[in-house]
C-alpha cells in the first residue's frame, strides 16, 4: 500500500472529498430506507456501500497517511455499484419497452428522471473523484524522470 | 485513474449496456401487424368447450362446438409473436402485456395456449406485489398462468418449467357474429349508456334494499362485504336515471334503496339525525344520502322525504368548523364530534349541502356549501406541489357547479379547470399495445386503466364544462375541455357491458349495463355506474340544454 502525507492544498483536496463522500453515502442510505419494500438484493448492498464510504471517510479524515488509498477504495466501489445499478435501470426499461411497446410518455419520464437522479450521484460523483485522486496521487508521489503533461492538483503547493 | 483510462472505461460501458439493452429491445418487441395464425374458441355458459389453432379460415374452425345452443365463437387474431426470457414469476408476470398477450408453450411435441380470455377467467390478471403498505398491480399471475398450461398439456409445473419453451403471442380478439359495437358519443348512445347502468343497479336492489355490492361478471359470484356511503352514492344516481328515464322498475328500486336509508340506517347523532350502521356515523354516508333523497324529492318520486331532507342538512351543517372544514365523524355513544378528516367527504358535504339549499330554501345551507368550497380550494400561496400532484376532487367540482348559479366562485372554476388541464395531461395516449384506451386516466404504465378513475375524472368535467360555459371562459379553453371529456367518454362506453364479453360471463343478463373494474377484472362495484352513469347522464343533459 502506498501511504503519503499530502501537502496542505492536496489535504484539502482529501478532507472535501472525504465530506462529499457522506453526500452520495446520505442519498443512497435515504433513499434505501425510505423504499417502502425490504429486499435484500438492494439493501445489503446499499448498506454496505453506506458503511463503506463512511469509514473511508472517517479514515482519511482522521489517518491522513491513508487518505488517498481509502478514497480511491470508496470512489471504486461507488462507481461499481453506480454503474451497477445504472445498468439495471437501463435493461429494465429495455425489457418494458420491448414487452409493452411504447407506454405512455409518463413512464418513460419517470424512468428517465430515476436515471437522471442516480447518475450523478452514484456514476459522475466518483468517476470525478478518481480522476482528481490520480493526480493528488500523482501530486504526493516523488518527481518522475519524464516529464508529465499539465500541473496535477496540490502541485503548485509543492513547487511554491 | 486516469482521466483518459476512466473515458475509455465509460465508453466501453455505455456502448456495451446500451448495445446489450437495444438487443433486449428488439428481441422482446413485437410489431402487431396482420394475422399470421388464429386461436379459435368456443365458449358456453361461461366455460371455454373447444380449441383449435388455425392458419386460415377461422371461422369455419369448430363447427361442431359452435353449432351447440348458447356457444359463441371468439378468433382471436394472432398479430406477432416473440420469446419469454424469464420463467420465474415476477419476470414471467411482467413479460405480457395484461389483456393483449396470450402465453404459447411447447412440450415436446405438444403446444398449448392461455389466452387473454383465459387468464382473465382464472382472474390471473388479479395480481398485487405488496410494497410495504401499497398494493401494485402488475402483469400477470404466474403461477396461475403455469399451473393452467401444465393442465392443458397432462404434465407437472415442475415438468412444464423444466422442458416446456414459452412465446408470447400479440392478441386481437373478435367475435365473428357478433353485431358492431358502436363507441360514437351522441345523444342516442349516451341515452342507451345512462339507462342500461340504472337497469343494472335496479335489477340488483333486494326486497330489503341493499344492492348487490359487487358482482364478479366472470364468476357470477357476490362480495361479501358493504359499504354505505357507496350505497347513498348509487342511490343518488339511481334517482337520477330514474328521474330522467321515467323507467317503472327503476323508481321501484329507488324507492326501495332510500328506504333502507330512511328506515334501518337512520339514527340519532345527539339532537340531530343522521345515516350511520354503528356508532360512529360519518360524514359521507349522511351526506350522499342527502344527494339521493333531494333527488327523489325533486324528480317527485319521493316528495314524503322532505323533512328527512331538512334532518340531515342540518346535521351536516353541525359538523362544519368555523373555516368551512367539517368534522368527518360523530361519536354517538359520546355525543361528540371527531375532527378527522377523510378524502371525499368534505366535498360531498359541500355539494350535498348546495343541492339540499334547492329543497329546504335555508340560506344556512348555501352559506355552509359556498363556506367549504372555499376551503377545498384554498391552496398555500407557496405550495407549488399542487399543480402536480391532485387528490380527487370530483366532489368539489360537482359543488363547484352546482352553486356557481347562486354563490359562484371564480377560484374554484379555476382550480376545476387546472385539475382538468392535469388529468388530460396524464390520461393514456399512444399506448402501443392498446390503442383502446386513449384519453383514459392511467392506473400505471403497465396495467388497464381502472374505469372509475377515468369515470370520476369525466364527471367532474362535465361539471366544470357546465359552470366554464356559465362563466363564459374563452371558448378555446372550453373545446379543449369538451374534446378532453368526450373521448374520456368513448372510452368508459366502449368497456361498458353492452354486452361486453358476455362469453366469459357466467349471467351475461344480470351484468347488463354495468361497468367493469377494467378490461381485465369484470367485478363490478355499485360506485362504478354511478360514477359512469352520472357524467354521461348531465353530459346530456348539457348537449340537450345546447340544442
Amino acid at each position: 500500500m502506498t501511504s503519503s502525507i499530502a501537502s496542505g492544498s492536496a489535504r484539502r483536496w482529501e478532507i472535501g472529498l472525504a465530506l462529499g463522500n457522506l453526500l452520495p453515502a446520505a442519498v443512497l442510505g435515504g433513499g434505501c430506507y425510505m423504499l417502502p419494500l425490504r429486499w435484500w438484493g438492494l439493501d445489503v448492498p446499499v448498506c454496505l456501500m453506506v458503511a463503506a464510504l463512511v469509514v473511508t471517510s472517517l479514515i482519511a479524515l482522521g489517518r491522513p497517511a491513508l487518505a488517498l488509498r481509502a478514497l480511491q477504495i470508496a470512489a471504486s466501489a461507488l462507481l461499481a455499484v453506480g454503474a451497477s445499478l445504472l445498468a439495471a435501470f437501463v435493461l429494465c426499461l429495455a425489457f418494458l419497452s420491448g414487452v409493452h411497446g411504447a407506454f405512455g410518455n409518463l413512464g418513460a419520464v419517470l424512468m428517465t428522471l430515476v436515471v437522471l437522479l442516480v447518475a450523478p450521484y452514484s456514476v459522475l460523483y466518483p468517476a470525478c473523484e478518481l480522476v482528481i485522486l490520480h493526480r493528488l496521487r500523482r501530486a504526493t508521489e516523488p518527481a518522475p524522470n519524464v516529464p508529465v503533461n499539465g500541473t496535477p492538483l496540490g502541485a503548485e503547493a509543492e513547487q511554491a | 485513474m486516469s482521466f483518459e483510462r476512466l473515458f475509455f472505461g465509460f465508453r466501453l460501458y455505455l456502448g456495451v449496456l446500451f448495445g446489450l439493452s437495444w438487443l433486449l429491445y428488439l428481441s422482446l418487441h413485437i410489431d402487431r401487424q396482420s394475422p399470421q395464425k388464429y386461436i379459435v374458441s368456443v365458449w358456453q355458459g361461461g366455460a371455454r368447450r373447444a380449441r383449435a389453432v388455425v392458419t386460415s379460415n377461422p371461422e369455419a374452425a369448430l363447427p361442431e362446438a359452435a353449432a351447440a345452443a348458447g356457444a359463441t365463437r371468439v378468433i382471436e387474431d394472432v398479430l406477432g409473436e416473440g420469446p419469454v426470457l424469464f420463467t420465474s414469476p415476477f419476470l414471467f408476470g411482467m413479460s405480457f402485456v395484461p389483456g393483449r398477450d396470450a402465453i404459447e408453450v411447447s412440450f415436446r411435441d405438444r403446444v398449448a395456449h392461455a389466452t387473454p380470455d383465459d387468464l382473465l377467467k382464472l382472474g390471473a390478471f388479479e395480481l398485487f406485489l405488496p410494497f410495504g403498505e401499497f398494493k401494485v398491480k402488475f402483469g400477470v399471475d404466474a403461477a396461475r398462468a403455469q399451473a393452467l398450461l401444465a393442465r392443458e398439456l397432462g404434465v407437472s409445473v415442475q415438468e412444464l418449467l423444466a422442458e416446456g419453451r414459452f412465446r408470447r403471442l400479440a392478441i386481437h380478439r373478435r367475435i365473428p357474429d357478433a353485431p358492431p359495437e358502436i363507441f360514437e358519443v351522441t345523444p342516442d348512445t349516451l341515452r342507451a349508456s345512462v339507462i342500461a347502468a340504472g337497469r343494472y343497479l335496479a335489477r340488483g336492489v333486494g326486497p330489503d334494499g341493499t344492492y348487490r355490492y359487487e358482482v364478479n361478471g366472470a364468476t357470477g359470484e357476490d362480495a361479501l362485504d358493504y359499504n354505505l356511503p357507496r350505497h347513498a352514492g348509487a342511490t343518488w344516481f339511481l334517482g337520477e336515471a330514474a328521474a330522467y328515464s321515467r323507467d317503472r322498475n327503476m323508481r321501484r328500486a329507488v324507492r326501495l334503496a332510500a328506504n333502507y336509508l330512511t328506515t334501518k340506517q337512520w339514527a340519532d347523532c345527539g339532537t340531530h339525525k343522521c345515516i350511520t350502521d354503528n356508532d360512529r356515523a360519518d360524514l359521507g354516508s349522511s351526506a350522499l344520502a342527502l344527494l339521493a333523497l333531494v333527488e327523489l324529492v325533486e324528480s317527485g318520486i319521493s316528495p314524503e322525504l322532505t323533512p328527512h331532507v331538512a334532518e340531515l342538512a342540518d346535521f351536516l351543517r353541525s359538523q362544519q368548523r368555523p373555516d368551512g372544514e367539517f368534522k368527518h365523524l360523530y361519536d354517538r355513544a359520546a355525543n361528540t364530534a371527531i375532527d378527522v378528516q377523510f378524502l371525499y367527504y368534505s366535498g360531498e358535504a359541500a355539494f350535498a349541502l348546495a343541492r339540499a339549499h334547492r329543497v329546504t330554501g335555508d340560506p344556512r345551507d348555501l352559506s355552509a356549501a359556498s363556506h367549504a368550497l372555499s376551503r377545498l380550494v384554498e391552496k398555500p400561496w407557496w405550495y407549488i406541489g399542487w399543480r402536480y400532484y391532485w387528490p380527487a376532487e370530483h366532489w368539489t367540482c360537482h359543488a363547484l357547479d352546482e352553486l356557481w348559479d347562486r354563490a359562484p366562485n371564480h377560484k374554484a372554476l379555476r382550480f376545476c379547470l387546472d385539475w382538468q388541464e392535469f388529468v388530460r395531461d396524464t390520461a393514456i395516449y399512444g399506448r402501443e399495445a392498446a390503442r383502446e384506451y386513449e384519453a383514459a386516466a392511467t392506473s400505471g404504465p403497465f396495467v388497464p386503466p381502472q374505469i372509475i378513475v377515468s369515470a370520476s375524472r369525466m364527471e367532474a368535467a362535465v361539471a366544470t364544462l357546465s359552470a366554464a360555459r356559465a362563466a363564459q371562459i374563452p371558448a378555446k379553453e372550453i373545446d379543449v375541455l369538451e374534446r378532453g371529456l368526450r373521448d374520456t367518454l368513448a372510452f368508459m362506453m366502449h368497456f361498458q357491458f353492452m354486452p361486453g364479453p358476455t362469453h366469459l360471463m357466467a349471467d351475461p343478463e344480470a351484468m347488463h349495463g354495468g361497468f367493469p373494474t377494467s378490461e381485465t377484472d369484470l367485478r363490478v362495484r355499485i360506485d362504478n355506474p354511478q360514477h359512469a352513469g352520472t357524467g354521461l347522464l348531465e353530459y346530456l343533459r348539457l348537449l340537450k340544454a345546447r340544442n
